[in-house]
């Protein structure tokens, strides 16, 4: 149903403007000129045919043909999609790697230093925009220290800065929901019960209290990777990296409403589906959930 | 001092001048009291009066926030007040079993029955676990939950409220703990369920001699189970005697009050709440001097306001008021 | 008590000068942002080897004095911000109320919307838009503020529910007050501070997709002085002179920290829980 309303969205977005043609033939193209383009992309057909054409195709992973590339939009996307969804798996473990013990720690010094500079350093996160972030690693370990390349995929170093970016996305919401999940857990009856029957701190912590934390945060992972994915196209510009969202910027640039159309539509689909990924994570790790 | 009763020494748990305050308020100011082996004793008072406060200082489980010192924290003859957390936790669970109100929340929705009751014995007996689910068979079946073998695998959710409590007490007993604290481990559940319990609590105690701190405001479990009673108001201990001799004499108005000034012992029938007074239990800061019921008490006179020395009814009777010992017989 | 009012202190002060030096900007610039001057390009900083009091922040590659650009670009920053978040936050109260008031279909269509909006890539969309309406600040503040209004649907419509649910509301609608008496006079005075909290998130995300578009090249058109335009045309510079990425890139940083940090302590002190 959502996918339904997006596959028209997508649609309705990339054909609002009705100077397509113009806008590949040139401003100064004839009347005959943009007619010819117009019919050889069946834009001079009525909108609804257009669009279930589309729609149809698309159903079948057929998006027609790139104005720009004049190849298909299927094999384009094939070809940019794998990079897009390494780097988004490497960050949003990166993520993970990275919130879940420092929420942990936080939450398990709640209050003290440790606790605020854990939550100034995620809100400071959260405001450093991610493209800027990208050039400042770039000039610090790419130019200044010459550690990692400043550009590219050529091997595995290249993923690195722009895992970690893509990462930033991600870390302060799930920092804050491993800590104050922890918190609650610390404080809940559970885990007083835990502590009357004795148990090792560590297996108060790391057994009681972690695992009804971590429920919720593994299955907003899920999510996060979602939003990540949105995100990739400022982080693949900024290391020129060409994925799916370099693709997006490239095509928008150039008005290549078929690549458009296609990439929006398959975003939402990937971010639908790991809602739904989500939600089955989420009932899958909570007993009460499970079998229901 | 206060109103409660120096006792032999050898008694399971030995409490004197137990305080906890959080932050400026005073919960527990100074009490004393002793349980021996075998014998019940109740805890009772209105809602926050500083009875889970009392529990959880005995048991080191006070949250972050809470401070506690106490003169003398006696269990089974050794002084237990000054262990580290390490050396409390080997105690906890083991040698002293601690139930809560609330079954609902206080098992882990996360694990099932058997890995949450077999850690008990893994952690203080190192038991393998094949050997550690067998005992936890054996004891759930002897607190009376039908099929144990299946609830092994089931998770809180899977069980009714009165089940779960009864899995609380045969988690805490696993260890055949020499003392078991039950926080109103009754005032979750049905009253039917509530009667199963206590008479289940007061079979096992007979039956494994356990001491039993139970708190309760309930003056009819009191009436039913204890073998002695502290009344407590405000964080004090305000009367402290044998069961029977505190539903023959009730002696401090407060206690009084909470009886509802019956005068005639055995009238109270089970599942009478504490007679309503008018007012609430003030919080107290630190550094309070004289009675604290005095803005709820009748009898209240500029005295109160001064330091109150406890007072005997009888050897076995101990008050905080400053009313003689039978002032109530004139009224009455 | 106080401790923990600091952060509130501190973005409160971030933002309120931002405020100040955006509304009084024509006042503070001590050179015109937009005049070019070839023989000075890329002058360095005050501070720096080769920099004067003339343009303390240097100067860009057109020769523009850098401050004077810096504080035009709050400007630009500030009315983002608070324009997005007008026409966000009009949007999705409207619709969450609408929502959380009727139930029913009306509050299953409001989710869908907002599921819809959920799954749209946000940046894609907008860039598109702007690609293909055109480059303006009026197209920017649009685009992002009919884009962001999920969050304040999701929180009103949750609020609402809440209030609709108390007894006092339910006494107003027996005593036969009016559907638009209710929704003004019980439901929006206790989903307020709940909006307050909102509008600072989204406001900061407002400013960090602006400043995105910018630097993409579809967000505000050159020569306005937008950060993340400052930063794209500092780009191709920037290992000669990091300064010029860095100084908008702080900017944008401190601003937007400032904003949630103000949003985090409003949160605190007015009691709104609007976790998740
Ligand atoms: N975590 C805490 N922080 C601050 N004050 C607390 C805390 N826990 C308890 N108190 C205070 O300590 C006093 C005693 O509380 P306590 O929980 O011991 O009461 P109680 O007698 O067990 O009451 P109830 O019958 O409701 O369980 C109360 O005045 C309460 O306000
Ligand atoms: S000491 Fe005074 S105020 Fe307190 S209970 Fe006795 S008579 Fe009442
Ligand atoms: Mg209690």
């Amino acid at each position: 149903m959502v996918c339904l309303t997006v596959l028209i969205l997508s649609f309705g977005l990339s054909r609002a403007s009705g100077n397509l043609a113009i806008s590949i033939a040139g401003a100064d193209a004839s009347a005959e000129d943009i007619a010819k383009i117009n019919h050889e992309l069946g834009l001079d057909r009525p909108l609804p045919v257009q669009f279930v054409d589309w729609a149809n195709r698309a159903a079948h992973g057929d998006f027609g043909e790139s104005f720009l590339f004049h190849e298909k939009v299927s094999s384009l996307i094939e070809e940019h999609l794998p990079v897009t969804i390494t780097l988004g798996l490497i960050a949003i473990a990166v993520a993970v790697v990275v919130a879940v013990p420092f929420g942990i720690l936080a939450a398990l010094y709640e209050g003290t230093y440790i606790d605020v500079a854990v939550g100034v350093v995620a809100l400071a996160g959260q405001a450093i925009p991610s493209f800027w972030l990208g050039l400042m690693l770039i000039l610090w370990f790419g130019v200044g220290l010459q550690w990692l390349p400043i550009a590219g995929l050529d091997d595995w170093t290249g993923y690195i800065l722009p895992s970690i970016v893509l990462a930033f996305v991600a870390i302060p919401v799930m920092l804050r929901m491993t800590r104050s999940g922890m918190v609650d857990a610390m404080r809940s009856d559970y885990v007083r019960t835990a502590r009357a029957k004795g148990l090792a701190r560590i297996s108060i912590v790391a057994k009681h209290a972690l695992r009804n934390a971590a429920m919720p945060v593994v299955a907003v992972s899920a999510v996060q990777l979602g939003f990540i994915l949105g995100g990739s196209v400022v982080t693949e510009v900024v290391f020129n990296i060409r994925g799916v969202g370099y693709l997006a910027w490239e095509s928008i640039g150039k008005g290549d409403f078929p690549v458009i159309q296609a990439v929006v539509l398959l975003f939402s689909i990937i971010f639908v589906g790991l809602t739904l990924l989500s939600d089955l994570v989420g009932a899958a790790l909570d007993p009460r959930l499970r079998g229901r | 001092m206060s109103a409660t009763l120096k006792r032999s020494t050898n008694a399971t748990l030995e409490v004197e001048g137990l305080r906890v305050s959080f932050g400026g308020m005073e919960a527990v100011r100074g009490i004393d009291l002793s349980v021996e082996r075998g014998e019940t004793h109740c805890l009772v008072g209105e809602s926050g009066c500083g009875k889970s406060a009392s529990a959880l200082a005995i048991m080191g489980l006070l949250p972050g926030g809470a401070r506690r010192s106490v003169r003398r924290l006696g269990f089974a003859g050794d002084e237990i007040g000054k262990l580290s957390e390490r050396r409390m936790a080997r105690l906890r669970g083991d040698r002293i079993g601690m139930i809560f109100q609330d079954p609902m929340t206080s098992l882990n929705p996360a694990y099932t029955i058997g890995s949450q009751m077999t850690e008990v014995l893994r952690r203080h007996r190192g038991l393998a676990r094949d050997k550690a689910a067998e005992r936890a068979v054996a004891m759930l079946d002897r607190v009376g939950v039908t099929a144990p073998g299946m609830r092994l695998g089931q998770f809180p959710h899977q069980l009714s409220g009165g089940l779960r409590q009864r899995v609380m007490i045969a988690m805490a007993l696993l260890c055949e703990p020499t003392l078991l604290i039950a926080d109103e481990p009754t005032t979750a559940l049905d009253v039917t369920v509530q009667a199963q319990t206590l008479r289940l609590l007061a079979e096992l105690q007979r039956e494994l001699g356990l001491a039993v701190l139970l708190i309760t405001h309930d003056l009819g479990v009191v009436a039913r189970v204890a073998h002695r009673v502290s009344v407590m108001y405000a964080g004090e201990i305000v009367e402290q005697a044998t069961t029977e001799a505190l539903f023959a004499a009730p002696t401090h108005p407060y206690t009084r009050g909470l009886l509802d000034a019956i005068p005639v012992p055995g009238k109270v029938r089970r599942g009478d709440k504490l007679g309503s007074i008018p007012g609430i239990v003030p919080r107290i800061p630190a550094g309070f001097v004289g009675c604290a019921f005095r803005d709820r008490c009748a009898f209240a006179e500029p005295v109160c306001a001064s330091n109150i020395p406890p007072q005997f009814a009888s050897p076995d009777h101990a008050y905080r008021c400053r009313m003689a010992p039978d002032w109530w017989r004139a009224t009455a | 008590m106080r401790t923990r009012q600091i952060p509130l202190l501190v973005g409160a002060v971030i933002v309120g000068v931002t405020a100040l030096v955006a509304l009084a900007a024509p006042l503070l610039v001590p050179h015109d942002p937009f005049a070019q001057n070839l023989a000075q390009r890329y002058i360095s900083p005050a501070w720096m080897a080769g920099g004067s009091s003339e343009h303390w922040f240097g100067t860009d590659g057109l020769g523009r004095d850098y401050l004077s650009r810096l504080i035009l670009g709050a400007r630009i920053s500030m009315l983002i911000g608070v324009a997005t978040i007008i026409l966000s936050g009009t949007i999705g109260t409207v619709l969450g109320v609408l929502g959380g008031y009727f139930g029913g279909k009306v509050d299953a269509f409001v989710m869908f919307i907002v599921s819809c909006r959920l799954a749209i890539p946000l940046i894609l969309v907008a860039l598109t838009v702007v690609f293909m309406v055109g480059s303006s600040l009026t197209v920017v503040v649009l685009t992002i503020g009919l884009l962001l209004w999920e969050r304040f649907a999701v929180v009103s419509r949750a609020v609402t529910r809440q209030v609709c649910g108390l007894d006092y509301v339910a006494a107003a609608w027996a005593a036969g007050c009016s559907r638009l008496w209710i929704i003004t006079r019980e439901v929006l005075p206790n989903i307020v501070h709940h909006l307050v909290v909102i509008a600072t998130v989204d406001m900061a995300i407002a400013i960090l997709l602006e400043a995105s578009l910018s630097f993409l090249g579809l967000g505000v058109p050159p020569p306005l002085p937008s950060w993340g335009l400052m930063i794209a045309e500092g780009k191709d510079y920037m290992y000669f002179k990091p300064w010029v990425i860095e100084i908008p890139g702080i900017a944008l940083a401190v601003l937007v920290l400032g904003i949630n940090l103000l949003g985090d302590g409003l949160r605190d002190s007015l009691g709104a829980n609007t976790d998740r």
